[in-house]
């Protein structure tokens, strides 16, 4: 510290400038002190390191500029972990900042100057997203032996349009990754299912029609083997499987959660079955899959859910399954195994009936343990809702979703031989569609005559759509009735 | 039920399901054993706790029964700046005065409760976005305490951000 004591003597001009400079000096220390004191630094420093994680690069420039301590805060290593090798210069300064720490990459052009920065930081590089555009193959086979003990999470995406297929996670890196976490790939060729990445836990494939996008099935299943550990499964995938192998063979994966399959899970034959037939999965996983189905002829399309699911969450058909109904091909989809319950939508302008179809229409599929049924946008055509209700013949709970057509259901309840046992009907209407009460009572009327009285009535109304007629005249008939609109419940 | 008593000596009676959003009551009540009381003293110095640490049980009522982050999530969450979007009803919440955000976020930091110290975080990440050092500096009442030797060494090292 300085003391300044009041004196008579007077002082030299060396000893005014010396204790000027030492004042400027200690100018910094007071101000730091003082920051100490105000509120927003009791955040400890580890907290502002946080903060900076959320703010663009240029708000990192501004904000080290702020005071030392913020300095301090903002310079830790984990804060400069984010790479853009796009942008040369900024990205060596970042390495440089980054020290040990370990680094997400993300490339988009890929030149010399890029591949040995990507060599020189590979041991630490934790998540790597490289998406081609105008990869020289050449560059790529200096990189066969660079490995990334680190590398958790793998994006790689080639372009669409480019003649040849994205080869590159062959290229960068040795077959075993066994840190590898996540693997995204997108328009890559199928050269990828020779690596080993033994602690994968969660893979995305997604690809478009391409001649060198044909996928071996038995190739495929070589891969999810290799990685037992998998929990979410999403396939984006419009080719075809080559399926031919595959036949009898059953890939185990307990931990799986959540599948995904948008595409063409099957082949268009009658003896070949999809992936799902292939995979042995824990009972609670959720498969969600939508279906295209492209071409002509005879489509025959058999969906195989491996026993022991009780939930299907989510069957959608495309609108192309209604340009199929019009030429001569025919779609089925086949559920075997017991599910107790089932979810099935189709789509807002494909074929209404499709879904119902789907229950009714290919042999005889075992649903007879389906307790509950979702329909989702079912539209017209109660004879396949009837045919759909009298083959689950356990059916103990039903709910549709309705843009239109509501008497149509309403119908169906009415027939014959719909299970005996279903007490719980749901129905949600959408965009102004309209049930008549008169309708309602004739189905309830109808079922309670036979004994079948419905327990529970509930109407879901939103977006315009509306109860024609008074609900009350329903009493008697149905145990509770509850009907809900947008503006809640009365 | 579980009893939580802050530094201040005050009680707190919430649900198990509502204490286990932070990670540090969960954990303490696990390793003790303990279904029916345990106090998480707050040491939080010389700052009122009770008013923060009302905000901060809201919060974890609200989000009651939500899965917690795995370790997954956590490492996930080490890789690339996620968004700073923060939902409405957070955003609702995180709307008080600096000081309550500063206190929430220490409480969540203690408490070690993820998700709202990200909130806290991405708060005051919003807050700071776009502005020059200056209105930072105005914005938390902080003064600049460089020499102007280290401002020029700072600015120069930081080339890279210059408007090109």
């Amino acid at each position: 510290m300085v003391a300044i004591r009041h004196s008579d003597r007077p002082m030299t001009n060396g000893k005014v400038e010396a204790l000027e400079k030492r004042v400027l000096e200690l100018m910094p220390l007071f101000a730091s002190w003082k920051n100490s004191c105000v509120p927003v630094n009791r955040l400890p420093p580890e907290i502002l390191t946080k903060v900076a994680r959320f703010l663009p690069n240029c708000d990192l420039y501004a904000g080290l500029r702020v005071c030392r301590r913020w300095y301090d805060a903002l310079m830790s290593p984990v804060v400069w972990s984010e790479i853009d090798l796009d942008q040369i210069y900024q990205a060596q300064i970042f390495l440089m900042r980054s020290k040990q720490a370990p680094v997400d990459v993300q490339i988009s052009s890929l030149g010399e100057v890029q591949l040995s920065i990507l060599r020189a930081c590979s041991s630490r590089i934790r998540s790597l997203d490289i998406s081609h555009h105008a990869v020289q193959r050449s560059l790529l086979a200096h990189f066969s032996n660079t490995t990334a003990p680190l590398l958790r999470d793998l994006r790689v995406s080639g372009s669409q349009y480019s003649a040849a297929y994205f080869r590159l996670p062959s290229a960068i890196f040795t077959g075993n990754i066994s840190s590898l976490r996540k693997l995204v790939l997108t328009n890559v060729s199928s050269n990828f299912t020779h690596l080993v990445l033994p602690n994968l836990t969660t893979f995305e494939l997604v690809n478009t029609t391409h001649p060198d996008a044909t996928l071996s099935l038995s190739d495929l299943l070589d891969f999810l083997e290799r990685s037992p550990h998998l929990i979410s499964l999403d396939l984006d995938y419009h080719s075809h499987y080559d399926s031919t192998v595959a036949l009898g063979r059953v890939v185990t994966l307990h931990h799986m959660k959540y599948i995904r399959i948008n595409g063409q899970p099957l082949t268009p034959s009658d003896t070949s079955h999809g992936l799902l037939a292939h995979l042995s999965l824990p009972s609670r996983v959720i498969i969600k899959l939508s279906v295209h189905i492209h071409g002509s002829g005879t489509d025959l399309v058999a969906l195989t859910i491996p026993p022991g699911h009780d939930l299907i969450p989510s069957i959608r058909s495309p609108e192309s399954i209604w340009f199929q109904r019009s030429s001569e091909s025919e779609c089925f989809m086949l559920f075997s195994g017991t599910h107790s319950a089932l979810r099935i939508g189709a789509c807002w302008g494909g074929t209404h009936d499709f879904a119902a179809r789907a229950i009714c229409s290919y042999g005889s599929p075992d649903v007879s343990g389906v307790e509950t049924l979702v329909v989702e946008n079912h539209g017209s055509a109660h004879q396949y809702l009837t045919q759909a209700l009298r083959s689950l013949t356990n059916l103990r709970s039903l709910k549709v979703s309705l843009f239109h057509h509501a008497a149509a259901p309403l119908c169906a309840l009415r027939q014959e031989g719909t299970s005996p046992l279903l007490r719980h009907f749901s129905m949600d209407l959408f965009d102004g569609c309209r049930v008549q009460t008169e309708d309602l009572r004739k189905m309830a009327k109808v079922r309670k005559s036979r004994g079948q009285r419905l327990e529970s009535l509930r109407l879901d109304l939103s977006s315009g759509s509306a109860v024609i007629g008074d609900i009350s005249s329903l009493k008697g008939y149905v145990g509770r009735i509850k009907v809900t609109t947008d503006s809640g419940a009365r | 039920m579980v009893l939580l008593v802050t530094s201040d000596n005050k009680n707190f009676v919430v649900d198990r399901e509502v204490a286990d959003r932070s990670v540090f009551v969960k954990n303490t009540l696990e390793a003790r054993g303990l279904s029916i009381a345990t106090p998480p003293m707050l040491n939080g110095g010389c700052f009122e706790l009770t008013s923060p640490f009302l905000q901060v049980l809201e919060y974890c009522q609200h989000h009651r029964g939500e899965p917690l982050p795995t370790t997954d999530d956590a490492n996930a969450d080490e890789n690339r700046k996620r968004t700073t979007d923060i939902g409405e009803w957070d955003r609702k919440f995180i709307t008080v005065d600096h000081e309550m955000l500063f206190e929430i976020i220490l409480a969540a930091n203690y408490l070690d409760i993820k998700p709202l110290l990200d909130v806290g975080c991405k708060t005051i990440g919003n807050m700071v976005k776009g502005k020059s050092p200056e209105e930072v500096r105005k914005l938390f009442d902080i003064v600049n305490d460089f020499t102007p030797e280290e401002e020029a060494q700072i600015k120069k090292e930081n080339e890279w951000a210059e408007d090109p």
